[in-house]
């Protein structure tokens, strides 16, 4: 059954929360409770796929494991060849459940949510390489967090010692008020946004333009804007659902969006979309590349290193999407923007070419909206279809 | 005049009744839109990454 997919998946969520929420308002302790529902419900979410909960079940022995031992090893040692290789042997299954589809029949390795479980795993690594994790975990909380069921299948990516710290919190019944408030009105935004404006724009626009353009170009265009709009609205659903259930469940998971439209330039809108995976890509791919360029002295130019830092979390980005020509593309794309918008503001920083008034403002979320539809456009692989 | 308006949509049972309205609004366009059937709004296209 997939996650926040259907009515009946909504249904057996409110039965099966009733009383962690009883628990919450009367100021008790809710979280073993919520450990014994996230095992029931990824036994409903994976029932339907029995290679899929062997994968999960595979995948999940094969991360606690991996960082259970680089935890063990790093207390005593720390080598720089042990730490790649466990980064690694943790993207491993993730790597081989994408690039195995287009080399071989081999399928069985991916289930519904490797990408983000990965994401979760190689985060353990990396922080117990910089000494954030000392201590070995307790195995109930590890696997608490990698499986932790409402962001199960497309994140948002939460980090361990937040995570942690929402499950040591003492919440009264008072606090858990807001919490169960906060979390039922992010869910009522969920099917605003997924079950009634992305849906309209998937049936009334998207698979209707066939009627509504009147030539290729039109077509096209009233695509770009519209699947803009509906991958917004889809994710942005789907995420409003998981935090939601996490706030019910009495775990603040981190947002994944904030206005991604009105953004004034490129580098906002990726501190506004898709925030939990972008900040992962900052903090694990492009900050740990400049560190380490900067400590090995290649490049010392620091805007040489910044847009090859950019290029680097793009292209890996656009490859995480998919092998398919429209996300390698996607992604060179958006470095581009990066790199020549990194130009423009180092630019405008000596010459004040570009005033900052309201007009500007505005004309500044104008274009970068249209910069960013044409990517998502891209995106889309339309561009890459014959005939329209 | 705007800050009339301000003091207005402060108070706690206008703000009450803004959600009220918000939350019935969604029930009911969810209700006419799939009626009784188990909706399936199609999948998510995040789900496939």
């Amino acid at each position: 059954m997939t996650p926040y997919g259907s009515f009946t998946f909504f249904f057996i969520l409110v039965i099966l929360l009733a009383p962690t929420v009883i628990l919450g308002l009367r100021g008790r302790r809710f979280h073993a409770y919520n450990m014994f529902v996230t095992v029931i419900a990824l036994g409903i979410i994976f029932a339907s796929s029995l290679q899929q909960a062997v994968a999960l079940i595979g995948f999940t022995i094969w991360q606690v494991s991996l960082i259970k031992s680089y935890i063990h090893y790093r207390k005593k040692r720390n080598s720089d060849l042990v730490f790649y290789l466990a980064v690694v042997l943790s993207i491993l299954p993730l790597a081989m459940s994408k690039l195995l589809p287009y080399f071989s029949t081999i399928t069985f390795i991916g289930f519904l949510g490797i990408s983000y479980l990965t994401f979760k795993g190689t985060q353990l690594v990396m922080e117990t390489r910089d000494g954030l994790i000392k201590e070995d975990l307790p195995i109930t909380r590890l696997l608490y967090f990698i499986l932790f069921f409402p962001t199960i299948s497309s994140g948002p990516i939460d980090r361990y010692r937040r995570f942690v710290k929402d499950l040591d919190a003492q919440i009264s019944g008072e606090q858990y008020k807001l919490y169960l408030y906060e979390g039922i009105n992010k869910i009522f935004r969920g099917f605003l946004y997924k079950y009634i404006i992305g849906y309209s724009i998937n049936y009334y626009v998207i698979s209707k333009l066939k009627f509504i353009a009147h030539s290729p170009l039109e077509h096209h265009l009233y695509y770009m804007y519209a699947y803009s709009l509906y991958l917004f609205f889809d994710f942005a659903g789907y995420s409003a659902f998981a935090i939601g259930v996490s706030y019910v469940m009495g775990i603040k998971s981190p947002e994944n969006f904030n206005k991604p439209f009105i953004s004034r330039n490129i580098k906002d809108f990726w501190n506004r979309w898709h925030m939990s995976l972008s900040f992962w890509f900052r903090d694990y791919v492009y900050m740990r590349f400049i560190f380490w360029m900067t400590k090995k002295k290649w490049i010392k130019n620091r805007n040489t290193l910044s847009n090859l830092g950019y290029i680097l979390l793009f292209l890996l980005m656009g490859i995480w999407h998919g092998l398919e020509a429209q996300y390698i593309i996607y992604g060179l794309y958006h470095a581009l923007l990066m790199v020549a918008y990194n130009a423009f503001e180092r630019f405008n920083k000596k010459h004040k070419w570009w005033p900052q008034n309201k007009f500007t403002h505005a004309l500044s979320v104008f274009m970068t909206f249209h910069f960013i539809c044409f990517g998502f456009y891209i995106f889309s692989g339309q561009l890459f279809h014959k005939g329209v | 005049m705007f800050k009339r308006l301000k003091v207005f949509f402060s108070n706690q049972k206008v703000k009450w009744l803004g959600q009220f309205t918000y939350y019935l609004l969604i029930l009911l366009l969810l209700f006419f839109m799939y009626g009784f059937n188990s909706a399936s709004s199609g999948n998510y296209i995040y789900n496939d990454f």
